[in-house]
């Protein structure tokens, strides 16, 4: 409370630290007060003898001692380095790009993981960009609109992926293989193209780069739950945990790796947990919700999926999911009812063709279903991704489609994400 | 991976120190050594013959070196010192709490600022304050989640407030009375005491100590629109927004400022903007609601009412706004349904009398309304404090006993 935010930073004047992202970054105290005099005279360019006056209290020292003071703090700015500005003979100035306010309203609203926050988000994130394209973050943050609009549901991975790969590859040109980015890139590879190995590299390399990147670790996770690896899966999640017990995607993710292990009962009681620490994750809830069905407490999925609605609003796939569960109840006419529904707002809405998928197949279409997955896989809709392990899928694999589908799923497609930046 | 965080501490291997919020601990190397061999067998016991070889490598020393030894790095935790058990004819181990981590999920929870919210928060810091009795951080979270369960009238003032007082007492003797410490009481006095002008003036100086503060902008704002200097009230919130727009509570008490001075459309507008911003802030919803129906649009009022109740089922005068809506709409039997299943829950919980008066007004039962606008007054409700301006105070007010009633809260 009470500290100086810019960029992901945080000054905390009280304890004398830089926080980013929720964690110390190490700078010498000397460092620490050249960067907290810097920031408070923002926008200003403050001489040699200002700086001395500041952060040193009076005591003179050689404008080298200042230059390598300030080196020392560019270099813990990381990418961000940029913003404290050396002005030749002058001395030095900190600025944040003015696109600053709208990333961080754009973060804000993307934090909030629902389709109008991601699409909000989008809207900060383009605006601050026609403010300042040369800010790479304008771009990281639509790149990571983009992968959640597909990986929500929100649209069909095909339509989504070429602005996606736009949107990486100008943060890339900007700042460089950043962790963060190397993250965004691994969720593409894996998402988008499943181009599994260079996937794990991203993020295997990401983690290298900045260890306590939790959402490596997210993305490391689902990752091996596409190839099957459910006890690799289990490990990423304590990894993230271990960084981060806070993570906003962390007990979604674990509920998830719980139900694909088909350790029902286990995955529900975490899902308890989960919308008692982070009640307003979407996925949290969903996961908890299919946990709680294939434990055989359907009524209290029923809830879920309900109460997932008025706190979320209106997302398609989810009613899908819900009318698969009242026709496991044996709610027929009901799970009917949605699918028509739904069948109905195709023409001005999208909605993920693999829920609807499940939803036909839990009212005995298979036929029906089998149709919906190819246009699932047509749409390269992101929700494929845990195909193999999805309990909600099993009931696909015995049949003879199922080999095939699988092969066009795989199939090399044209790469749209370009290869790594060479810097 | 040189360093390993310890708490407040940083343990520094490759250089051989210790540094407690960037600033070195002296400790000779021996007992540095000693204190990261306790480290790398964290939550385990090292005998002394273990300690011995692996800090003094070998050299025979007598257990008593080892205990004076230990002694000088336990002494160099100072308040954490107590982070290293002796088991005693057994050795040392180094249990450290999980209070940081303790801590920071009191805030999260604490951060959603509903009932539930609030209690997981203080659970949280009891916990932290039972394990670490020395941290100002633990008092200092359960001070103000008590501070907010008594605002936001979820337990009854009366009660918790004296215990927001004793935890408060407690940070500030262990850390001091650190600018967030005195907003904080700031916020109490005017709330809970009314005691408008040392409130004014410990929140101005907490903005003076702490120019970054946006928080204290917030309750400046309150306590002017209490004093009716709705101006000054909007300039305290334009400097709140300058520090930190995405503070949830600045666009709510935005809302209230506009709301109070009937300025019920301005309020509607914020309250789009608040919701979209920050959907799960229940009291912002709530607010949004009230001038919902303060304009007439009793439907939508309605819904937002219900909406808030789902973000965090468990706030009675959620349910009492809802009802006295229900009566406006002239649906009596929805309304009286509420009132009941709100008295049967007076029986086990506190139930904000402030709110059920409001019920009560719009149902047409003026007596009973001001009978629970005097238990407001005896449960010291911290709604209290927007009497005079409150819209939805004004039907009272041509009735002798409001007058009566009003000057028994003072100035």
């Amino acid at each position: 409370m009470g500290g100086i935010a810019f960029g992901p930073f945080v000054i905390d004047p009280s304890a004398s630290r830089l926080v980013r992202d929720g964690r110390a970054i190490r700078l010498r105290p000397q460092a620490f007060r050249v960067l907290e005099v810097l920031v408070e005279h923002t926008g200003q360019v403050l001489s040699y003898d200002e700086l001395m006056a500041h952060a040193w209290r009076g005591v003179v020292v050689s404008h080298h001692t200042v230059d390598v003071t300030v080196a020392e703090v560019r270099k813990a700015l990381g990418e961000y380095g940029g913003w404290l500005r050396h002005r030749s003979r002058e001395g030095y100035g900190f600025e944040v790009p003015r696109s600053s306010e709208q990333v961080r309203v754009g973060w804000h609203f993307w934090g909030l993981r629902t389709r109008e926050g991601f699409e909000k988000a989008l809207r900060c994130f383009q605006s601050a960009a026609e403010e300042d394209p040369a800010d790479f973050r304008v771009h990281e943050g639509q790149a990571a609109c983009y992968m959640m609009l597909a990986a929500y549901g929100i649209g069909p991975g095909r339509d989504l992926q070429p602005a996606f790969a736009e949107a990486l590859r100008r943060a890339e040109r900007q700042a460089g293989n950043t962790p963060e980015l190397r993250c965004i890139r691994g969720q593409g590879l894996h998402m988008f193209e499943r181009r599994l190995d260079e996937a794990e590299a991203e993020f295997s390399q990401a983690l290298r780069d900045r260890p306590t990147l939790a959402l490596a670790h997210i993305g490391m996770t689902t990752l091996y739950a596409t190839l099957g690896r459910l006890d690799a899966a289990l490990e990423s999640v304590e990894r993230a945990r271990e960084i981060d017990p806070l993570l906003p995607a962390l007990p979604a993710t674990e509920v998830s790796v719980r139900v694909w292990r088909r350790e029902f009962d286990i995955a529900a009681e975490l899902g308890a947990r989960a919308v008692a620490l982070q009640p307003y994750v979407l996925l949290g809830r969903v996961f908890y919700a299919e946990a709680l069905e294939y434990c055989g407490r359907a009524d209290e999925a029923l809830t879920q999926f309900h109460l997932t609605a008025t706190l979320f609003g209106d997302v398609p796939w989810l009613r899908a999911l819900e009318g698969g569960c009242l026709a496991r109840m044996g709610r027929r006419q009901e799970a009917q009812a949605i699918l028509d529904e739904l069948d109905s707002r195709r023409g001005t809405d999208y909605v993920d063709s693999y829920a609807m998928a499940v939803c036909r197949a839990s009212l005995g279409d298979p036929t029906g279903a089998f149709a919906e997955l190819d246009r699932a896989v047509d749409e390269n809709c992101v929700s494929l991704y845990a195909i193999d392990v999805d309990p909600k899928a099993d009931r696909f694999r015995a049949d003879r489609r199922w080999v095939r589908l699988r092969t066009r799923l795989h199939a090399p497609r044209l790469a749209v994400v370009p290869s790594s930046t060479k810097r | 991976m040189s360093d390993i965080q310890l708490g407040p501490f940083i343990v520094d291997a490759s250089n051989g120190r210790i540094l407690r919020d960037d600033v070195e601990v002296k400790l000779r190397p021996q007992a540095f050594r000693a204190l990261r061999v306790l480290l790398q067998h964290q939550g385990e016991t090292v005998d002394y013959e273990g300690m011995i070889a692996e800090a003094w490598g070998g050299t025979l020393v007598s257990r008593h070196t080892v205990d004076v030894t230990i002694g000088e790095a336990r002494k160099a935790l100072g308040e954490y010192g107590g982070w290293i058990v002796n088991r005693p004819k057994l050795g040392y181990s180094l249990l450290i709490p999980a209070a940081d981590e303790i801590v920071r999920t009191g805030w999260h929870f604490w951060n959603r600022r509903t009932r539930d919210g609030f209690e997981r928060a203080l659970d949280c810091f009891q916990r932290a304050a039972a394990d670490c009795p020395a941290d100002a951080r633990a008092f200092e979270g359960l001070s103000v989640s008590y501070l907010m369960l008594a605002t936001f009238g979820m337990r009854p003032p009366r009660e918790v407030y004296p215990r927001f007082l004793a935890a408060h007492e407690r940070a500030v003797l262990l850390g001091g009375l650190t600018p967030e410490l005195r907003c904080n009481r700031a916020y109490g006095l005017h709330l809970f005491e009314r005691r408008y002008e040392e409130a004014e003036t410990d929140l101005l100086a907490s903005l003076r100590d702490r120019p970054t503060l946006a928080p204290a902008c917030v309750r400046l704002a309150l306590l002017y629109s209490t004093l009716e200097r709705f101006d000054d009230a909007l300039a305290a919130l334009a400097r709140g927004y300058d520090i930190d727009p995405l503070l949830p509570m600045l666009p709510t008490m935005e809302m209230v400022v506009r709301f109070w001075r009937r300025e019920f459309d301005a309020a509607i507008a914020i309250g789009e903007r608040t919701t979209a911003l920050h959907p799960y802030l229940q009291v912002g919803r709530a607010i949004y609601a009230q001038a919902l129906e303060y304009s007439g649009r009793l439907e939508e009022a309605l819904e937002q009412y219900r909406r808030a109740t789902v973000t965090s089922p468990d706030l009675p005068w959620m349910r009492a706004l809802e009802g006295a809506c229900l009566a406006k709409m002239s649906r009596l039997d929805e309304a009286i349904t509420i009132v009941d299943e709100l008295e049967r829950r007076r029986d086990t919980e506190f139930v904000d009398a402030y709110f059920m008066a409001v019920c009560r007004e719009a149902l047409g039962q003026r007596e009973a309304a001001f009978s629970e606008l005097e238990r407001a007054c005896e449960e010291n409700s911290a709604w209290l404090y927007s009497i005079d301006i409150d819209p939805k105070m004004d039907s009272f007010k041509g009735d002798p006993r409001f007058a009566r009633l009003r000057a028994t809260l003072g100035p």
